[in-house]
């Protein structure tokens, strides 16, 4: 018997976990397989563009986020209050921290970080060492490397170069290929070059190649290939080589700075006891009236393991995750089969269109306790509490709010289910 | 498209793996899963050599023959692939089906072929024992192996043990042991540690007149032969489930075979009902409500080591569920890291250093402290992992025995 059933392993399953495991609650978490954070950015966007048809990077977020809580009652930010999503950061950034591979930044501020392509793109909070002003730094060189797919130095530089210049900011914007003189037999994406600069002696290569083009003042922007578990020590490594300072950009997937987030958070849940059971799918649940007195595993032997606990979340990931399944004339939630409200209007013609999918807003009703409701309000499950993209109220593409809702949605709803908490008086 | 049941040139049904293809989005999660591609920068890894290959098959329709990368014998099959899969796709079905076709040498097709055929050889040597551990275990034989294109390390002994089963006649509790080849032919104290402690537990227990469960058949590529293998195992364990039996095996990969692979890899239509009656040793004695709680710990720190096969078959951790009840005071589970043996594998002579290389986080785990106890289910990560620690590993029904039965 668990206090708290976990199910999903994307950032809002772990921050549901890590929440509950705060609690000293015994807590398993169960997925088909590792999250989507391997495929993600690492960075954890609270929100980019409000109202989403600007333009412009937001730079209020906090006066956006009391127009939310005022206009827009459904969103997850407005259910939970700006009290939670401040806790819910700081206990992030704490966990983080303890897990070993910090962060830095925070929701109130918008940062504004290059991407792959050489777009600014804002963020709120990103990797510790990520954690830069750019605007100190007018020596830039980006550094691509000839084994790798997917990263173009000369491209990423020329959209840099242009967007400085279009925000008035003359910099010296460079662009490098690098041969790190590894076997070609493959393409090799981030993650292979991330294991490859483990060993000391590509890391030299890459210093030798680099030293006669940086200084002190550079700051060299390449994609996020510096170590996977050893980052730490690969990074020393070379800082203490050269002495300019470096950017990681997160690349296509595998993502290295999504995989260092999942591994290290992963990793600390581990040692504080949560048990992790990934591999198979949870097929169905035992429902007693409106609760929840366990789910059902899909073994190999094709038994199905029956796992009881006395809470439960919900974080499988919306349509994306497969935690939300579409057919023509409906959408259900696959575990619990809580029927979700198909919208007027399925998609827009315009495929860009600056107010988003109506299809991207569809999740699970819930309430201000995070539990599952009817049209009417009424709670469907008691102790069942649903976190990140199954909710509905937001649309995380236009709004570039994905990683923030998860993070706050999973840590409130692993707060709740570790309180046991059916009602906030309760608490 | 195929025509529906289609089955030729040594492959097998598998439509129900191609509709899952579909479910492939590239993300590459599986290939951050693979041990070997951390450590071998050439190999292709899970999504290239699995799912990508598989679809350029059936775009073309199975008239062009594929090229088969040879790399693809690298892999260990330990199926962290398929967990990794945030969209359950299998990408070790698909690599299992092509490895069949990497091109080998003649000296590696009979190296393979002597590896392949491991329970055969225990059957002769296990009858003589002290011959065949002499025979083994001389420097002439060593040169012979070196030749032949074997790893430079120890072979298991064979035992000389007797195994002692009691009948417990009438009992309303029957299992079936599927010994496999290990406990049967290499450390029969295992098997004995089994029996002992189903006996103690009321069980009328028997031991299943058969011998390997076709894992180093398929695993080297004689789907053909293990196809036959698994087709009579199946034939004689359901006579037994629809006896009332429930199959037993303290053999990971026997156990995950006879659950998943025949099923999926072979598509035997009764694998499925075979697999529903199937239980990993450890994994019953969670399901029958065993507990040790209460028992004084007699040992300090142990390092308990998840066998990839144990893990596939997700059923959790049920081995140290009980050993976490009071056997020891301080338990670490560790299921982070493939030992690299992975059967036969390890005992290649051209896999022998990545065999090494992938296990070595497991080595240093267990170097790192001083534990008392170092515990693993898998006969070949137990070899594993005491040729490169020096440590001796103990299956755990091997410490449980003394506690249940009381010795």
């Amino acid at each position: 018997m668990y206090d708290v059933i976990v199910i999903g392993a994307g950032l809002a399953g772990l921050m549901a976990a890590a929440a509950a495991a705060e609690l000293n609650k015994k807590v398993l978490v169960v997925a088909k397989g590792r999250g989507n954070l391997y495929s993600a950015s690492g960075y954890i966007d609270f929100l980019g563009y409000y109202p989403t048809d600007r333009r412009q990077p937001l730079e209020n977020v906090t006066r956006a986020l009391e127009d939310i809580v005022e206009n827009n009652p459904q969103h997850p930010y407005a259910l939970l209050g700006k009290e939670k999503i401040d806790q819910a950061f700081r206990f992030f950034l704490e966990v983080m921290n303890r897990a070993g591979y910090p962060y830095g930044g925070s929701w109130q501020k918008n940062r504004i970080h290059p991407t792959a392509a050489g777009a600014l793109a804002p963020t709120s909070l990103v990797p510790q060492r990520s954690c830069l002003d750019l605007a100190s730094y007018q020596d830039i060189l980006v550094v691509g490397f000839r084994e790798m797919l997917d990263f173009y130095p000369f491209y990423a530089a020329d959209n840099l170069r242009e967007q400085f210049y279009l925000q008035g900011e003359k910099k010296l914007v460079r662009a490098v290929w690098l041969d790190l003189g590894l076997s070609q037999e493959r393409e090799l994406n981030s993650y292979d070059l991330a294991v490859a600069l483990e060993d000391e002696a590509v890391r030299f290569r890459l210093a030798e190649q680099l030293r006669v083009k940086v200084s002190e003042h550079t700051l060299v922007i390449l994609p996020a290939v510096l170590g996977v578990r050893k980052w730490n020590r690969v990074q020393d490594h070379l800082q203490r080589m050269l002495a300019c300072t470096f950017l990681e950009i997160p690349t296509l997937p595998p993502s290295v700075t999504g995989m260092r987030l999942a591994e290290s958070l992963m990793g600390y849940l581990e040692q504080r006891g949560v048990e992790f059971q990934l591999g198979y799918p949870v097929t169905g649940a035992l429902q007693e009236g409106k609760r929840c007195t366990g789910v059902k595993i899909a073994t190999a032997s094709g038994r199905i393991q029956v796992k009881e606990a006395r809470t439960f979340v919900l974080a499988t990931g919306g349509i994306l995750g497969g935690g939300l399944r579409v057919k023509p004339y409906s959408i259900t939630e696959e575990i619990f089969k809580i029927k979700i409200e198909m919208p007027k209007e399925i998609s827009h013609q315009d495929f860009f269109a600056p107010q988003g999918q109506p299809l991207s807003r569809t999740g699970v009703k819930v309430n201000s306790l995070l539990q599952p409701i009817t049209a009417q309000g009424e709670p469907i499950l008691t102790n069942v509490f649903v976190a990140g993209k199954n909710l509905t109220g937001y649309d995380p593409f236009v709004e570039k709010s994905g990683n923030g809702v998860a993070l706050v949605s999973g840590y409130a709803a692993g707060w709740l289910a570790g309180k046991g908490a059916f009602s906030y008086e309760a608490v | 498209m195929r025509p529906d049941g289609w089955q030729g040139r040594g492959r097998f049904h598998m439509k129900q793996y191609e509709k899952r293809l579909d479910y492939c989005l590239k993300c590459s999660t599986c290939h951050t899963q693979c041990p070997v591609l951390e450590n071998f920068l050439d190999f292709p890894g899970p999504k290239h050599l699995g799912p990508e290959l598989e679809r350029l098959r059936m775009a073309q329709g199975h008239k062009i023959q594929l090229h088969i990368d040879e790399k693809l014998s690298c892999c260990t099959n330990c199926k962290r692939c398929d967990l990794a899969c945030p969209h359950g796709v299998k990408p070790s079905v698909f690599n299992m089906h092509n490895r069949a076709r990497v091109r080998l040498s003649l000296k590696e097709k009979v190296r393979d072929w002597l590896l392949a055929h491991n329970g055969r050889w225990g059957g002769i040597a296990s009858h003589i024992p002290a011959l065949s551990n002499l025979a083994l275990h001389n420097p002439l034989t060593r040169l012979v192996f070196d030749v032949i294109g074997l790893a430079p390390r120890d072979l298991p002994r064979y035992d000389t043990g007797k195994l002692k089963t009691g009948k417990a006649l009438g009992s309303p509790k029957k299992a079936v042991y599927f010994l496999g080849c290990y406990a049967r032919y290499n450390e029969r104290s295992i098997a004995q540690s089994v029996i002992n402690i189903f006996q103690a537990l009321g069980y009328q227990l028997e031991i299943a007149p058969l011998g390997c469960c076709g894992t180093p058949l398929f695993s080297n590529g004689f789907l053909a032969e293990a196809r036959g293998l698994a087709e009579k195992n199946t034939r004689v364990l359901l006579d037994y489930i629809e006896r009332g039996y429930k199959v037993i095996s303290s053999c990971p990969s026997c156990t995950l075979t006879l659950k998943e692979e025949y099923r999926d890899l072979f598509a035997l239509p009764e694998g499925e009902k075979l697999a529903q009656g199937v239980y990993d040793v450890c994994e019953l004695l969670v399901e029958e409500g065993l507990s040790l709680t209460g028992v004084t710990s007699p040992y300090a720190s142990a390092y308990y080591h998840v066998p990839c096969h144990l893990k596939a078959q997700g059923i959790g951790t049920p081995a140290a569920e009980l050993l976490g009840q009071g056997i020891t005071r301080e338990l670490t589970v560790s299921d982070g890291y493939c030992c690299g043996m992975a059967g036969t594998y390890g005992f290649k002579k051209e896999k022998y250093e990545l065999s090494k290389a992938i296990g070595s986080p497991v080595f240093q785990g267990i170097m790192d402290k001083d534990y008392e106890l170092v515990l693993t289910d898998c006969g070949t990560c137990k070899l594993q992992i005491e040729q490169n620690t020096g440590r001796k590993v103990l299956h755990p029904v091997q410490v449980m025995e003394k506690l249940i039965v009381g010795s």
